[in-house]
């Protein structure tokens, strides 16, 4: 019941899930969130066991990072819409998968 | 039942409940509702674990700034569900089945090996020892961070800016 | 650390050029700033290894590779002039994220602890994910920008959570103690899936195989010089980080891991030259080549020693320096031919017979034929595995080699033969900078390719 390591876990299958599954750049931008938001989880909830604080200092750089890829993310999104007036990458499909 | 297990559960059910949200809801506007809630949670579970202050850095960085910009990206593209109708794929179980797959393997052998946190004051706070790794051992990595959001910095803005090339034909592919 | 300073600097001086006016000279500074690096980054820090703060490991190694890398930036800049000079649109924003993106690869031959592995790979990657729809109004480009933006931020989520199990198994993130570690105590679920998940981001960053389709859609979306780039630096400075990694992290490199890498070898030797065989598009051929030549040198990884070391540098030069011309051919047809499809090299030959030349020697380079650089960098390959036991891989090696030929030298007879009589096409020749670089280029591949013991001496002293 109590246990950080089968919710994180599941936190992050449900990130990839989306990652996978959905077409809209949005959710899909949101599932990349729910991912790195697990390890934070898992990161703090190992230094804890640990009782070592580098855990900690660790996910204060994968929020660093978390946030400037979202940055990213969107302005490759804006990019995107003002091309094809849509966040669905299903319309993007000129190149063979 | 111990409160502190009490809120264990409630946080977990509510970042597990909005995630599996942002998942299947076909509406943009609820999956950032969805995500409010998830990150909450995590900032509560970062507390429940004895890290409270990356409980407020969560509260400060994802919400106040993540979220207010995805919150912006909805509102920059939203489209009436008229016009554009997300198309789920229903084939890909195979890349289903892989995740989980890695679950079980992961749960079956792990789960007993792991202790569990019942009390998360019972360490002395972390606070100090954490502000001091920051500015001592991790001091490059802080560094390096600076340089990567000056990376970002000048590449959104970069890539955002409406100044076209005229010159060049479109969508030909060089 | 002097070379990831200087770099950075030369990146920000890159950002701020038009502001203070150097938009003109700025690549000639850049090149001989870059230069200059690479000079005090040998003088200063070879055989005097020095540790940063726990987080950076100087070692010989770091000065081998890291002058391989700043070298591919340099010859890239060289290369890539005549197409940034073309368009004057914020040149000095593309040089900037090159010169970044260099830094990220520093970092990565380097690290001596996983939180500096992780800033090299976002350092590495974030500016190509820019690059990479640099071309803001083609569809192609802003496709793959996506396309490798979701699939390197899924990557990176498998990586983290790859570093936060190995965490949790061993508490810490630096590499030497995660060594002693694995020296002392080794069944452990955790450390394993810690492993096997770090083993599998490495494999997307270097595109093997269950993980390659992302490679051929982005090398063909991005405009041509970014393929280059990517295909050139990324995938060296990838490698080397993982051999790094595997090298620091494990005093004997496990079981389940050896055999997965050995297992993705296979499939990605099998996979990338049977798939090239298909392609009749140039960049298409050129992306499949480099998954195929991933394949290649991921059976070297599980060796450990000096000479996984000196045969890791072999390939990865030979691999370097015959990549970078590909695409300046490349780059040049389709400009004047409009596309990259085969039938636009049809006649080059005659039409521009030094570009052809260039087009044929690194065509055999990448193939692995005698007089150039790569024969030696995959017999070296080849015989290190054959003595370390991947008798089977070695043998797919040599099946995939012998297919790669076929895909090679189709290229090179399509450029000779040709019925219409065409002279030559001033148009397509390049200007001086660009031809003394292709000489350099040329002429080093030989070199290499003859004596091969200038690179295996300096190999044995990593």
């Amino acid at each position: 019941m109590f246990n950080y390591l089968f919710l994180c876990t599941l936190l992050f299958v449900i990130g990839a899930l989306g990652m996978m599954a959905r077409r809209n750049l949005l959710v899909m931008f949101m599932s990349i969130e729910l991912m790195l938001n697990a390890v934070n989880l898992l990161l703090v909830y190992f230094s804890s066991i640990h009782g070592d604080a580098q855990g900690q200092v660790f996910v204060f750089f994968v929020m660093a990072v978390a946030a400037a890829e979202i940055t990213i993310g969107l302005a490759i999104l804006v990019m995107i819409y003002r091309n094809i007036k849509s966040i669905g990458i299903e319309q993007l499909k000129n190149l063979k998968w | 039942m111990s409160n502190i297990l009490f809120f264990f559960i409630f946080f977990s059910v509510q970042t597990i409940g909005s995630a599996v949200v942002i998942l299947f809801t076909r509406n943009v506007m609820y999956a950032v509702t969805a995500l409010l809630s998830s990150l909450l949670g995590v900032a509560a579970l970062f507390v429940l674990a004895g890290a409270d202050v990356l409980g407020v850095i969560q509260i400060i960085v994802y919400i106040g700034g993540v979220l207010v910009l995805t919150l912006f990206g909805v509102m920059y593209t939203y489209q009436s569900p008229k016009r554009y109708q997300e198309s789920i794929p229903h084939k890909k179980s195979v890349f289903i089945l892989i995740p989980l797959l890695f679950v079980l393997v992961l749960l079956v052998q792990a789960l007993p090996l792991l202790p569990m946190i019942d009390d998360p004051y019972q360490h002395a706070s972390k606070v100090e020892v954490t502000g001091m790794l920051w500015l001592t051992e991790y001091l490059p990595i802080f560094e390096w961070i600076g340089f990567l959001l000056l990376v970002v910095l000048i590449g959104a803005g970069w890539i955002g800016s409406t100044l076209v090339q005229e010159d060049k034909s479109k969508g030909e592919q060089v | 650390m002097k070379a990831i300073i200087f770099t950075s600097a030369l990146g920000i001086l890159a950002m701020i050029s038009e502001i203070i006016g150097l938009k003109k000279i700025i690549l000639p500074l850049l090149i001989v700033g870059l230069l200059l690096t690479i000079g005090v980054n040998i003088y200063t820090e070879w055989n005097y290894t020095q540790v940063y703060y726990g987080m950076m490991l100087a070692d010989n190694y770091y000065v081998a590779f890291s002058t391989v890398l700043l070298s591919i930036t340099v010859l890239w800049l060289l290369l890539s002039s005549e197409s940034y000079l073309n368009e004057e649109y914020n040149r000095g924003d593309h040089y900037a994220l090159i010169l970044f993106s260099t830094v990220g690869g520093l970092l990565l031959v380097s690290f001596n602890n996983l939180a500096t592995l992780f800033m090299g790979v976002e350092i590495l990657s974030i500016p190509l994910y820019i690059l990479a729809g640099s071309d803001k109004n083609n569809k192609y480009s802003i496709e793959a920008s996506i396309k490798y933006f979701l699939l390197g931020s899924f990557a990176t989520g498998i990586m983290l959570l790859g570093i936060a199990l190995l965490y949790g198994a061993t508490g810490t993130f630096d590499l030497g103690l995660i060594a002693q570690y694995n020296a002392k105590n080794m069944d452990n679920t955790l450390y394993y899936g810690g492993t096997l998940l770090l083993t599998l981001s490495f494999a997307f960053k270097v595109s093997a195989v269950p993980f390659h389709f992302w490679a051929p859609d982005v090398y063909t979306g991005a405009p041509t010089f970014i393929t280059a780039f990517m295909s050139a630096f990324v995938k060296v400075a990838a490698f080397a980080g993982f051999y790094h990694f595997i090298q620091q992290a494990y005093l004997s490199i496990p079981l389940p891991m050896e055999n997965t890498i050995i297992l993705l070898s296979g499939a990605t030797i099998l996979v990338g030259n049977i798939a090239a065989v298909y392609q009749t598009d140039m960049k298409r051929i050129l992306a499949f080549s480099g998954i195929a030549q991933a394949g290649y040198l991921l059976l070297l990884l599980p060796i450990q020693g000096e000479l996984g070391k000196s045969s890791l540098l072999v390939y990865l030069i030979a691999y370097g320096i015959a990549n970078l011309p590909a695409f300046y051919v490349l780059y040049k047809v389709s400009r004047i031919g409009g596309s990259t499809n085969l039938e636009s090299f049809e006649g080059l030959g005659k039409k521009q017979p030094i570009l052809a030349l260039v087009l044929t020697l690194s065509m055999i380079s990448l193939a692995g034929l005698p007089p150039a650089a790569g024969f030696f960098g995959k017999f070296y390959l080849f015989t290190l595995s054959i003595n370390n036991g991947y008798l089977w891989s070695v043998l797919i090696a040599v099946i995939g080699s012998l297919i790669s030929i076929y895909y090679y030298f189709k290229v090179i007879i399509r450029m000779y033969t040709s019925t219409e009589s065409t002279t030559g096409d001033s148009s397509l020749s390049p200007s001086l900078q660009v031809y003394v670089t292709l000489v350099v280029l040329l002429v080093s591949i030989l070199i290499l390719g003859l004596f091969p013991d200038i690179l295996v001496s300096i190999g044995r002293l990593l």
